[in-house]
């Protein structure tokens, strides 16, 4: 039987119309995989939930009400002293009073204490170590649930989320990574989504990580607050390239989905400054800052009155930010001393900044750790050991306009022209915008 | 409780996260910056302090921090310089400004040390903390933009930072004599003209029209080429003389010119030339106008020369060896182009050649003076700033192709060799 020939095809015709199917089937998924996210911010729709931050806020205390009020049935009950812990952490999120989280401590504590190793309320005690910073409590109570016999498989997702927390803020963004793979597989959470997508911004695959924040947001019926939070995600991400116009676009989204919550307005402030308004943005964060009392805001507030040359203005409101963060410092002295070395470097001291991103970096290695430690270090004249830091974080795979943009700095104080350039250069090209000088107004997003 | 709602609980948890905290950053406020000088006898430190940050660090607004003498007071004792071993230079701050920048407004300044008598004074210890001193997060970043012995006129070469912690630098550029300032001030010079787009294309245009004689208002029959040589000296050199008397008298009387007005003048002078290169509209007077013209780019010369130290032997050497680099880029580019202007004269594509070079310098100087009298840049510029060095690569290739093809038509007789033994 004759072989099949196709007609007037030889073999060298073939192999080079394979050789052109493959490279544009390659082109095709290269711009596939690169190609920018689609959703319009203008056509996200919450669905059910609290449709407000004042309605979000009300629910919140209804939810510890009707949790204290099962424990106070059941006192022995570890597991209804875990859900009114969870109950308060939930309002915490929104409130940001640091007596709720003090008292959801106690209760875990106690659960932890009642309950017979390995059971007891560890992922919960586990995911309040992590917001409060102490990894290595964290991670203990994660030891303790990995001795469960049957867990969940719920709970095995929130375990492997938690453990790629603990890992990404010890700056081990691959064991992170890993984690919430792992996650991914056995639960399709939006928290696990919003963290494989930022972890994939952060380590250089920007379209990827858009996009998949983008699918997150594109999902139908999601609670009012978790829509706005993953908008103001969104709105970071743009920041972090320079696309101001993308960021006003998710900003005004958040705020449409979830009004009153003081995040979006600030992030809706800081618009103002960028816009060129920088008076208005003042007035807006003024207002926010009174109604709500977040340090956060005041040092946002200072930092602006001091690019405006508003000395006197700017320490007031610098004054009454580091009072708030001393006093939840406090507390919970490890949650906070990001945001006190953050408001030292911008308003403050640089060798109260330097002691605590000294302090901070030394429990917890993270690229944000890093970041605030290497400009403390540049500012007290000491751009070498700068670079040895960014030069860990670089390593770890975190890429940012940010960290290059301190790098150049770092090599600026050490003479070196064009190391220095070269790292301005590789900024600009992730974050066009990122010597801009009207990006020192972003305080809200900014890395 | 069940387990299915403790997971559950455990979930929801996760999604409101930490992720929807306000995330924390290194933030950037405005550094001040400080541009160093080297020039034989004199630092000059060209500095520029945000007034925000300046208003900030003294509790001033920024209505009252714009008093130049208070600003001026606060400059001088926020700095100092020394001989390494202590001995004091002087300080001079110059008259202070506020001008408008995108960032917001800036103070800016000179201040010019100098060092003790004997002391040598490319070596030196310096000391900022203008406000560093009352706010620790702000930095000062220091650059040798001019170092005359290094022929480095304006390229920045970063040397570090004023920090809290750091508010001294020990600057040490090396010893530089007669010789180094010479060469220096050559390369500056011949840098200077190579990268000044606008006075290449006014020797340019001068040349094209050299090589031709002007008839009834048109450039017509072509000049013996001797002719040629003597037209194109006389232009060169009076193109020479009237730069260099401008840039001496400027330099040696230490004038300073608004650049502005001389700016737009040379793009004036480029216009006027490129017009004459399509139609005589001087013929005969090359060399009077290229005298006359020469005055007007030698002032723009005399902005760079400015720098070139105190001392008068050694700003005479700096600007000997300048004006030297000038003519050495001049002279080459004559050479170049000559066999070309000689050759293509006699050709007929010469002429729409012409008029064509003429035609881009013409629409060069108008979009150059329509900048330079605004103020402002365009993307027209920008396009002709990258369209001349291309084009003026191809000129000269074009030129040495067509003296290679002259040369290759005289072929020197050739005497056979005879093979051996046939004698």
């Amino acid at each position: 039987m004759p072989r099949f020939r196709p007609h007037g095809l030889s073999w060298p015709v073939l192999l080079a119309l394979a050789v052109a199917i493959a490279i544009v089937v390659g082109v095709g998924i290269d711009r596939w995989r690169g190609a920018s996210a689609v959703v319009d911010p203008a056509t996200i729709r919450a669905g059910f939930g609290p449709a407000s931050y004042a309605e979000a806020i009300a629910r919140a205390d209804q939810d510890v009400a009707g949790a204290r009020e099962a424990l106070s049935l059941a006192p022995g009950e570890w597991t209804h002293g875990e859900v009114l812990a969870l109950a308060l952490m939930a309002r915490w999120q929104l409130a940001n009073d640091y007596v709720d989280l003090k008292e959801a401590t106690g209760l875990l504590e106690r659960g932890v204490a009642d309950a017979p190793d390995p059971a007891g309320p560890m992922l919960a005690q586990a995911q309040l170590e992590i917001t409060v910073h102490r990894l290595d409590r964290a991670d203990a109570a994660l030891a303790r649930f990995g001795r469960s016999v049957v867990p969940l498989s719920a709970e095995t997702a929130s375990a492997a989320t938690l453990a790629g927390d603990v890992a990404s803020q010890r700056g081990d963004l691959s064991a992170a990574h890993d984690k919430f793979v792992q996650a991914a597989q056995i639960a399709d959470s939006p928290g696990v989504g919003l963290r494989g997508a930022v972890l994939a911004f952060r380590q250089g695959e920007r379209a990827t990580g858009k996009r998949a924040l983008e699918a997150l947001l594109a999902r139908p019926r999601q609670p009012p607050a978790l829509l706005a939070g993953l908008a103001l995600q969104r709105a970071t991400m743009a920041y972090a390239e320079g696309d101001w116009e993308s960021a006003q676009g998710w900003t005004a989204a958040a705020n449409r989905v979830f009004p009153g919550w003081w995040l979006g307005e600030a992030y809706a402030a800081q618009q103002f400054a960028l816009a060129g308004h920088p008076d208005k943005a003042i007035r807006a964060y003024r207002a926010i800052a009174e109604r709500t009392g977040r340090p956060e805001v005041m040092d946002a507030l200072a930092h602006l009155l001091r690019i405006e040359g508003q000395g006197a203005a700017s320490r007031a409101w610098a004054a009454k930010a580091a009072a708030g963060w001393e006093s939840r410092a406090a507390l919970f002295p490890e949650a906070v001393i990001q945001h006190r070395a953050e408001h030292e470097l911008a308003v403050g001291s640089v060798a109260k900044a330097l002691a605590l991103a000294e302090a901070d970096v030394a429990a917890r290695p993270g690229p944000q750790g890093i970041a605030l430690l290497a400009r403390a270090l540049i500012l007290s004249g000491r751009p070498r050991e700068a670079l040895d830091w960014l030069d860990r974080a670089r390593d770890g795979g975190w890429v940012s306009a940010g960290m290059l943009m301190l790098r150049a700095d770092a090599q600026a104080a050490l003479g070196d022209s064009a190391a220095s350039e070269a790292a301005r250069e590789k900024a600009l090209a992730i974050n066009a915008r990122a010597a801009d000088p009207a990006a020192r107004m972003i305080w809200f997003g900014h890395d | 409780m069940t387990s299915f709602w403790r997971g559950t609980l455990a979930l929801l948890a996760l999604l409101l996260s930490g992720f929807f905290a306000a995330p924390v950053a290194a933030h950037l406020t405005p550094n001040s910056e400080i541009r160093l000088r080297f020039e034989p006898g004199a630092v000059r430190a060209d500095v520029l302090i945000p007034l925000a940050e300046y208003s900030y660090a003294t509790a001033n607004t920024n209505d009252s921090a714009r008093d130049p003498a208070s600003l001026s007071r606060y400059l001088a004792r926020h700095t100092r310089a020394a001989t390494p071993d202590g001995q004091p230079w002087t300080a001079e701050v110059g008259a202070v400004r506020i001008e408008d920048a995108p960032g917001g407004p800036d103070i800016l300044t000179t201040v010019t040390f100098r060092p003790p008598p004997g002391a040598p004074d490319r070596k030196l210890t310096l000391r900022w903390d203008a406000v560093i001193a009352e706010a620790d997060n702000h930095f000062a970043l220091v650059m040798v933009e001019g170092d005359l012995a290094r022929g480095q006129a304006h390229a920045a070469d970063l040397i570090g930072t004023f920090t809290a912690g750091q508010p001294e630098l020990a600057i040490d550029r090396g010893v530089a004599g007669h010789g180094a300032l010479f060469s220096g001030a050559l390369k500056i010079g011949a840098r200077h003209i190579l990268e000044g787009h606008d006075h290449l294309l006014f020797l340019l245009v001068l040349l094209l029209p050299a090589p031709l004689l002007a008839f009834g208002g048109r450039w017509t029959t072509p000049r013996p080429a001797r002719d040629t040589i003597r037209n194109l000296a006389w232009v060169v050199t009076a193109f020479t003389l009237g730069h260099s008397v401008t840039l001496i008298a400027a330099a040696l009387l230490n004038a300073h010119l608004p650049s502005a007005p001389v700016e737009a003048l040379i793009a004036a002078s480029v216009l006027v030339s490129a017009i004459h290169a399509m139609r005589p509209v001087f013929p005969g007077r090359e060399a009077f106008v290229a005298f006359g013209f020469g005055l007007v780019h030698g002032l723009a010369f005399a902005t760079v020369v400015a720098g070139f130290g105190v001392g008068m032997v050694a700003r005479g050497t700096a600007i000997l060896g300048f004006n030297l680099g000038i003519e050495a880029v001049q002279l080459a580019l004559v050479l170049l182009l000559l066999p070309g202007l000689l050759l293509g004269a006699r050709q007929p594509w010469f002429v729409p050649l012409r008029l064509a070079l003429a035609g881009v310098a013409a629409v060069a100087a108008l979009v150059w003076l329509v900048e330079r009298v605004l103020a402002s840049e365009s993307a027209l510029g920008a396009g002709i700033a990258a369209l001349l060095p291309p084009l003026g690569a191809v000129l000269i290739v074009v030129s040495l192709l067509a003296g290679a093809w002259w040369l290759a038509r005289f072929k020197l007789p050739m005497k056979p060799i005879a093979p051996s033994g046939s004698a």
